[in-house]
């Protein structure tokens, strides 16, 4: 290729890529501004810059508690997770039969159920024995998430090879200890995968716990910005700050995670 | 590189443990102490919240072992929100309901209110928006009109007196000069109607289904049929407002609508009650006594209409938890009966109280003696459009004029979708 | 067998029990719900009633459609999005396409909500201001307008989605050997044809992934069409999610609703077993 070909190239996919992240350039140009500035322009910036928006913002999302509360679900409802699913995936790899077989099924045929048509029943159910808010947001991610993750240890189990077992069952450990120290660390990369997978869809999720939490000081991110913007009554300014507070985290540890959290997301989809 | 990750793991297990036992323990400490009550006030008006917790610090400086928490939901949340608060067994000990549809899918948690003393002196007419199973659950909040708000400026300017408008021709005639007239008098158009909002659709709608319920809200609640008795006056009013609004009129909203074009004159009326007086005075204080006036719908046409009054919210008190039942009641009586709650209530709510026998010349401004002088005579007319079922404002009455307005429905099917959606919901919710 | 029987089930049984409880048990309450009148409180059994009503709900019928047609449309845009994107990065090996790479996967990391606040303000306020700059109506009102309403949120999807499917098109691309290309490339073959006869025979099962999970995406949009229209104007861009979700919490027809969640289940269900055949004939 000539030279003057690929630096028109690379101007073009610099184009495209500035206009693929143009929206969070505008969301930040406007979170740094006065209703006013919004109003005169609010392609670029204008002459009334301001941090202001984000003391009022951080304040009115209660952001402190909103994001602990995020945390702890997420954090909780991943470690569930993992342990619950990656230990029925072990059994299953390593025990054929019947049951197997129909667990497996089990998973994929649960994999298929939107979750729109379980949460009205989902819902009465857990509300008429009156157990609703945290811990039973993590009871209700876990049993969502389950299915995948069982599917995609399943399949790291089953590329790691039986001899590992049969050689410690011969020093005398027992199943559950050759689990925990020989085979669970040996599918760590696919650890990563459900870890990252399950932590992104509960990070973001608003539906469910829109359903499930309904205490004032329990309120995640997501749920805490929708009821923050329904507020700010077309203040824009303040909505867009609140919005940047909420996206900086998560993009700050994709930066840091990058590779591992792409190679997990094209694993979860290909698996 | 195993072991790291397994230091991790398990760090992170930990972490998250504590975190767990920590906010367990947190949770386990804040029990209530007996001496003290906290009484939980679940409010559906965001408007007044500010008021309502001045109510509170005052109730409390009195009766120092009685705090009073209020939470307040709004913006078309709060159906879900106390949902919710009784799905997780917190229900509130005073709840604002919106209508008796609200009031029956709680009713098994309301207390009978008829012995209270604040229940004594409700206007009669606002009695039957309480009633679940011949039971008194709720009394009024307050008393609301309905009609159109007219800035008496703008009229003025247009050399219309608003008191020679006594029927539809008359009106007509009015919004035609307003419209003829629309630069010399500054306006962009006669009405600001807020077409976005689904809610002041359905107020405006009681205007012409009201009438044949005679305030006899139970009856409304139970019908089982949208009532067309009034339809072409409706029409004729729907085209109006379609003709002479603000443009596009779906993209109107409240408060602009409010704060915006009636505000500043630039519109001469908008469809709303005296649940704005407090808003404008707030954007200047004596706007209302100056500037607002109220005209009703001629809908019989006969000479004798006139606003409708009744009240959007009412008050209940849950069985849920008896400790606090005795509070609770102190609490309302103190609210409908004492000066001092009242004179809050008048003045900083600017609401006209639900109450009877009571002195007018309190009110601070000549449309609130009105509407109580209106709201207290022989005539008033409640409005029935919080008995509609739950959901048919927003989900079918709304979305359907909305589509008449864009052209997007004829009436006819209007007609047939609404009363369609109507019949669907009513069976639906009462189990039937 | 090295796992004894209650080893076994000591393993499983957790994740049997999630699964139960949170899916299995709820589902099969739900296909009751279906064939009942319940409002939340109380309960009785109507039998196909629902069913019968839901096709002739004009709501019901309109919001389907519109799922199917959004489904339809999003699919092919992310699709071509995608593929472009990952043609692209794959392009070369250098810094830009690496960070090109992070660009175009960065709106995925963000949860539908916000989202859906970030283009409410882009359609509204940004689009007002390129139209009052350079009159252009074209840009006016797009969140008022039922049709520009409905690819609002297909901008918005295609923005989200594109860069993940990006990513499994760059793996399939990737496992492409490189010295067929090589070969081709010393054989004198243009970019068009190593695109159409190498690489794209290569991608077939790529598609077959990416079709599927932008439909089950599609299908299941909630989140992003409650932050951007909430259904308006008029409830005419709202899909089938948000259907059922008002008929249930909102109307409280719990029954009614949960009758238009069967449907959507047979239909990702229907959806995912078509594209199971079609990647197992193209296996065997």
């Amino acid at each position: 290729m000539k030279k003057s070909t690929k630096i028109l190239l690379g101007f073009l996919f610099g184009i495209i890529a500035l206009f693929w992240f143009y929206p969070f350039i505008i969301v930040i140009i406007n979170a740094l501004k006065g209703k006013r500035g919004i109003f005169q322009n609010p392609l670029w910036f204008t002459r009334d810059f301001t941090f202001s928006n984000f003391k009022t913002a951080y304040q009115a999302l209660d952001f402190t508690s909103s994001f602990f509360n995020s945390l702890v679900i997420t954090v909780a409802s991943v470690i569930v997770i993992t342990l619950v699913s990656a230990a029925a995936a072990y059994a299953l790899s390593r025990v054929k039969g019947p049951f197997s077989s129909i667990l497996y099924y089990l998973c994929a045929g649960t994999m298929l159920i939107p979750f729109q048509s379980i949460m009205i029943p989902l819902l009465s159910l857990f509300g008429k024995v009156n157990f609703l808010n945290r811990t039973s947001l993590v009871i209700m991610n876990t049993g969502l998430s389950v299915s995948l993750s069982i599917i995609l240890f399943y399949g790291a189990f089953q590329g790691v090879s039986k001899t590992l077992d049969e050689a410690a069952a011969l020093d005398g450990a027992y199943p559950f200890k050759t689990f925990v120290y020989i085979i669970f660390p040996a599918v760590s990369p696919m650890t990563g995968t459900v870890v990252i997978l399950n932590a992104m869809k509960i990070w973001n999720d608003y539906l469910l716990p829109s359903l499930v939490v309904n205490k004032d000081g329990m309120y995640t991110i997501p749920l805490k910005m929708y009821s923050f913007f329904g507020e700010t009554n077309s203040q824009w300014q303040l909505a867009l700050a609140g919005l940047v507070l909420s996206m900086v985290p998560i993009i700050i540890l994709f930066l840091l995670l990058q590779k591992q959290v792409m190679t997990s997301v094209t694993e979860g989809a290909i698996k | 590189m195993k072991k790291r990750f397994f230091k991790i793991a398990k760090l992170t297990f930990m972490f998250s443990l504590s975190l767990i036992v920590l906010t367990c323990c947190s949770f386990s400490s804040q029990k209530e102490k007996n001496s003290k009550i906290t009484l939980n006030f679940f409010n559906q008006k965001p408007e007044i919240t500010a008021q309502y917790q001045k109510l509170a610090r005052m109730y409390h400086a009195k009766h120092p072992n009685v705090n009073i928490q209020i939470t307040t939901s709004g913006q078309g949340g709060g159906a879900a929100a106390l949902q919710a608060k009784f799905a997780s067994g917190e229900a509130p000990d005073i709840i604002m309901l919106g209508g008796l549809p609200e009031i029956d899918r709680y009713k098994d948690h309301l207390i009978n209110l008829k012995d209270l003393k604040a229940s004594k002196n409700i206007v009669p007419n606002l009695v039957s928006g309480g009633i679940s199973n011949k039971h008194m659950v709720g009394i009024p909040v307050d008393l609301e009109a309905y009609g159109w708000s007219y800035n008496k400026a703008v009229f003025a300017k247009a050399g219309i007196d608003a008191s020679k408008i006594n029927n539809y021709s008359e009106f007509l005639k009015a919004v035609e000069k307003l419209n003829s007239e629309k630069k010399k008098i500054g306006i962009d158009a006669v009405f600001g109607f807020n077409g976005a909002d689904t809610s002041s659709i359905a107020s405006v709608s009681a205007q012409f289904t009201s009438l044949p319920y005679n305030n006899n809200l139970v009856k409304a609640f139970k019908s089982k049929t949208f009532p067309w008795k009034y339809e072409r006056q409706m029409k004729n009013y729907y085209d109006l407002v379609k003709k002479y609004n603000v443009q596009p009129i779906l993209s109107v909203k409240y408060d602009p609508s409010v704060q915006d074009l009636f505000f500043n004159g630039k519109v001469a009326m908008i469809p709303q009650g005296n649940w704005i007086i407090p808003t404008l005075d707030g954007l200047e204080k004596g706007y209302v006594q100056k500037n607002l006036g109220m005209l009703p719908f001629f809908v019989k046409n006969d000479g004798t209409d006139r606003l409708l009054t009744g009240s959007s919210w009412y008050l209940g008190i849950t069985k849920d938890h008896p400790k606090r039942q005795k509070a609770a009641k102190d609490f309302i009586n103190w609210m409908y009966t004492s000066k001092e709650a009242e004179n809050v209530i008048i003045n900083e709510m600017r609401f006209v109280p639900a109450t009877k026998n009571f002195d007018v010349s309190r009110l601070p401004d000549d449309l609130s003696k009105q509407i109580y002088r209106i709201g207290t005579s022989k005539n008033a007319q409640s409005p029935v459009h919080k008995q509609y079922p739950n959901g048919f404002t927003n989900q079918a009455l709304g979305p359907y004029i909305q589509r008449y307005f864009v052209n997007g429905i004829s009436w006819k099917e209007l007609k047939k979708e609404t009363s369609a959606k109507y019949r669907q919901l009513r069976e639906i919710q009462s189990g039937e | 067998m090295l796992i004894k029987k209650h080893q076994y089930l000591a393993f499983v049984l957790p994740a049997v029990f999630f699964i139960l409880l949170i899916i299995v048990v709820p589902f099969l309450i739900g296909i009751y719900y279906s064939f009942t009148d319940s409002n939340g409180l109380r309960s009785s059994f109507i039998g196909w009633k629902n069913f019968e009503v839901l096709f002739q709900d004009s709501t019901f019928l309109q919001s389907f459609w519109l799922t199917v047609k959004f489904s339809f449309v999003s699919v092919i845009l992310i699709n071509l999005v995608g593929l472009a994107f990952a043609l692209i990065v794959t392009s070369h090996n250098n810094r830009l396409t690496k960070s090109l790479r992070t660009i175009f996967f960065m709106p995925n990391l963000i949860g539908g909500i916000l989202l859906g606040f970030i283009w409410q303000f882009i359609f509204t306020s940004a689009f007002q201001a390129i139209a009052a700059a350079f009159h252009l109506d074209f840009f006016k009102g797009w969140l008022s307008n039922p049709s520009t309403g409905f690819w609002g949120i297909v901008i918005l999807f295609v923005w989200q989605m594109s860069g993940y499917i990006m990513l499994i098109y760059i793996s399939f691309l990737n496992a492409i050997p490189k010295n067929t290309i090589q070969a081709a490339v010393l054989d004198g073959a243009k970019a068009t044809q190593i695109f159409f006869f190498i690489q794209l025979p290569q991608l077939a099962p790529a598609f077959t992934i990416s079709l599927f999970l932008t439909l089950a995406n599609s299908f299941k949009l909630y989140e992003q069409n409650l932050a951007l229209t909430n259904g308006g104007p008029y409830r005419s861009t709202e899909m089938i999610s948000m259907y059922i979700y008002n008929t249930a919490f909102v109307n409280f027809q719990q029954g009614y609703a949960q009758a238009a969640g069967i449907i959507l289940f047979l239909c990702v269900t229907i959806v995912s077993f078509i594209q199971l055949a079609l990647s197992r004939k193209r296996e065997g």
